[in-house]
């Protein structure tokens, strides 16, 4: 038949060429490279050590210790991508359970978590589609200009007391720093792609990310009076006595500069209820609608990527980093899933509010947020001057009120337990079990 | 050996930057070019072990400053750009002012004696904190009126011209 004929395309230059390599003993690669994963795995482990001891033994005493670092920051990098990876297939799990849908449930075996394993491949064979009008060096720098700073805030956030890559002085300021290098990419994209969604976008990213980036700091100043170290490390280091020890339940003001300091990194994070930089129900999507393939995965990856970012600096500071609610249980796994918590109730945020309006996203911040953050910031250094030996009473007060703001914290965590669960059980009650059998992932 | 080669990944960047934000023409590009030579003069800090100043370097200059500049630049229409051309007699003030605050930079440059030696504390936000409250108190309050002025001029402009009238009347204006 004319029609099933495939077109006879003349393929030229050597991407095409790789990809027809790739589409036809690809899928023989890919078995043999699984069937034995774990010699190859094995294989490259040996390799890797003997070159790693050779050249530290025989060519230069300075080497190994570059070497290490390069294993670290691709370790580091690795760890961003699968949280991206992660989060991208959690973001759709969550919408469809708040939605009473099941999302992914094909790709891989277990309720679709290679789903974003398959967009991924299928996001490398699309076009790279460059508008003909686009500024075309700023367009194709955007992409790398919002992901590698994202990237690069992991190089000093700290996973454990010791678990760290670089321990520096000024860590949280380094971190936050290229976070604001983050918003100059999406700029680029938005004004590079000469389109208007792109430029409203952009303009929309531009003031709200400026404005927001002032209370996020200010109520991490309060964090950081209360400790008086900019260092990431010494900020853990000082929740280290259990959940009573934790910043957040230091004192009223902490307390409340977490919340602050969380709606403001929703904002810089461009996430719903502050999405107006994407919002697609005005933008298309606002300042990535002329990105295709690659380069709109590489701004997807920094949206998840610095989501985990603001979610451990919130976690470092507030919620006790790396340590346990019980003392001298400390492990990076806590620092992990208090951080993937974070993200989650972002997630959860994003599918149960409504997007608010530009002008209201700018009065939210300028009228209620920042002098809200700016009283935070002078009470909390006041109860600093307070709350020392040389006031006694002052100090059992500060103790009471520590221990109420625990148990209220307590008392929060329990309510989300019972919460959550009992509306499980009830779920479950109404209509039972949400994956049928049929389904190929169940 | 390394620390020049680092040197020159950071230092001949912010000489390219320096000339292609001269040299190009579009303003936007210039924006960008302007922050590239921030974030390279940032990085030249690092090197130097001031941590704290390439950090406040890059969180002021390029997550601030520029942002604004690019967000000024990208509301201004694209065929403004030709006709800020300078006229013939402006070139010549122009070249005769640049030409005598190169001469001065370049003259204050080759007059000083440079001293080579450890930063003091080099990695202590405190010891700035405390130098910048007690021995420079002065310059640091008059920066910050200045700041303050700034900001007033900034708000007396962008008033409306007009009082705004409320439709219906109602307390509060939304824009």
């Amino acid at each position: 038949m004319l029609v099933l004929e495939r077109p006879k395309v003349e393929y030229r230059g050597w991407s095409l060429t790789i990809v027809r390599l790739a589409t036809k003993w690809g899928p023989w690669a890919l078995a043999l490279l699984l069937r034995f994963a774990w010699v190859i795995f094995f294989a490259v482990l040996v390799v890797l050590t003997a070159f790693v001891w050779i050249v530290g033994r025989f060519i230069n005493p300075l080497l190994p210790w570059f070497l290490r670092d390069i294993v670290v920051v691709v370790g580091l990098l690795a760890f961003a991508c699968i949280v991206a990876i992660i989060g991208i297939w959690a973001e759709r799990k969550v919408s469809a359970r708040i939605q009473s849908r099941l999302g992914p449930m094909r790709s891989g075996a277990w309720h679709g978590w290679a789903q974003s394993l398959a967009d991924g491949l299928k996001f490398v064979q699309k076009e790279d589609l460059i508008p003909h009008s686009a500024d075309q060096p700023l367009f194709r720098l955007a992409p790398y200009v919002t992901l590698v700073p994202a990237f690069c805030a992991y190089l000093a956030i700290p996973f454990g007391a010791s678990w760290v890559f670089r321990d520096s002085d000024v860590g949280l300021l380094f971190v936050l720093a290229l976070l604001a290098i983050e918003v100059l990419g999406v700029i680029m994209a938005g004004w590079a792609s000469n389109s208007k969604w792109s430029l409203y976008g952009a303009m929309r990213a531009a003031c709200q990310l400026v404005s927001y980036e002032i209370p996020m700091g200010l109520s991490l100043l309060v964090g950081v009076a209360a400790v008086g170290s900019l260092s990431l490390i010494d900020l853990g280091r000082a929740q280290e006595r259990g959940w009573f020890s934790w910043l957040i339940f230091q004192d009223p003001f902490l307390f409340v500069a977490f919340f602050t300091y969380y709606i403001a990194s929703l904002a810089s994070c461009k996430r719903s209820p502050f999405d107006l930089p994407e919002g697609e129900s005005e933008l298309v999507a606002g300042f990535h609608t002329e990105y295709s393939g690659f380069r709109f995965v590489m701004f997807f990856f920094a949206e998840y990527v610095a989501m985990f970012a603001v979610s451990a600096l919130a976690t470092i500071i507030f919620l006790g980093g790396w340590n346990a609610p019980v003392a001298g249980w400390s492990s990076p796994w806590w620092f992990v899933i208090k951080s993937a918590f974070l993200v989650w109730v972002q997630m959860w945020f994003r599918w149960t509010l409504p997007r608010i309006r530009i002008d209201q996203v700018m009065h939210a911040c300028v009228k209620y947020l920042l002098p809200l953050t700016l009283l935070l910031f002078l009470g909390g250094s006041a109860w600093q001057l307070y709350d020392n030996p040389a006031h006694p009473a002052f100090t059992v007060f500060a103790n009471i009120v520590r221990a109420v703001l625990g148990l209220i914290g307590l008392g929060l965590v329990g309510l989300y337990v019972f919460g959550a669960g009992y509306g499980y059980y009830y779920r479950q009650r109404l209509v039972g079990s949400m994956v049928r059998k049929h389904l190929p992932g169940a | 050996m390394l620390e020049k080669a680092i040197f020159l990944l950071f230092a001949v960047p912010t000489v390219v930057a320096g000339v292609a934000i001269l040299l190009s023409k579009n303003i936007v590009r210039m924006a960008f070019w302007l922050i590239a030579m921030l974030i390279a003069v940032g990085g030249l800090y690092f090197l130097m072990g001031a941590y704290f100043l390439g950090v406040i370097q890059i969180m002021v200059y390029v997550g601030g400053v520029a942002v604004l500049l690019v967000f000024g630049v990208m509301l201004t229409s694209r065929q403004l750009a030709p006709k800020l051309r300078p006229g013939p007699m402006e070139t010549v003030w122009l070249a005769a002012v640049s030409m005598a605050l190169l001469l001065g930079l370049v003259l204050s440059v080759a007059q000083v004696r440079w001293v080579q030696g450890p930063i003091a504390s080099p990695n202590s936000p405190a010891e700035i904190g405390h130098s910048v409250m007690g021995d420079f108190l002065g310059p640091f309050e008059l920066a910050s009126v200045l700041l303050l002025v700034a900001m007033l001029g900034a708000a007396y402009l962008a008033r409306p011209k007009v009082p705004v009238q409320s439709p219906e009347g109602s307390k509060e204006t939304t824009i």
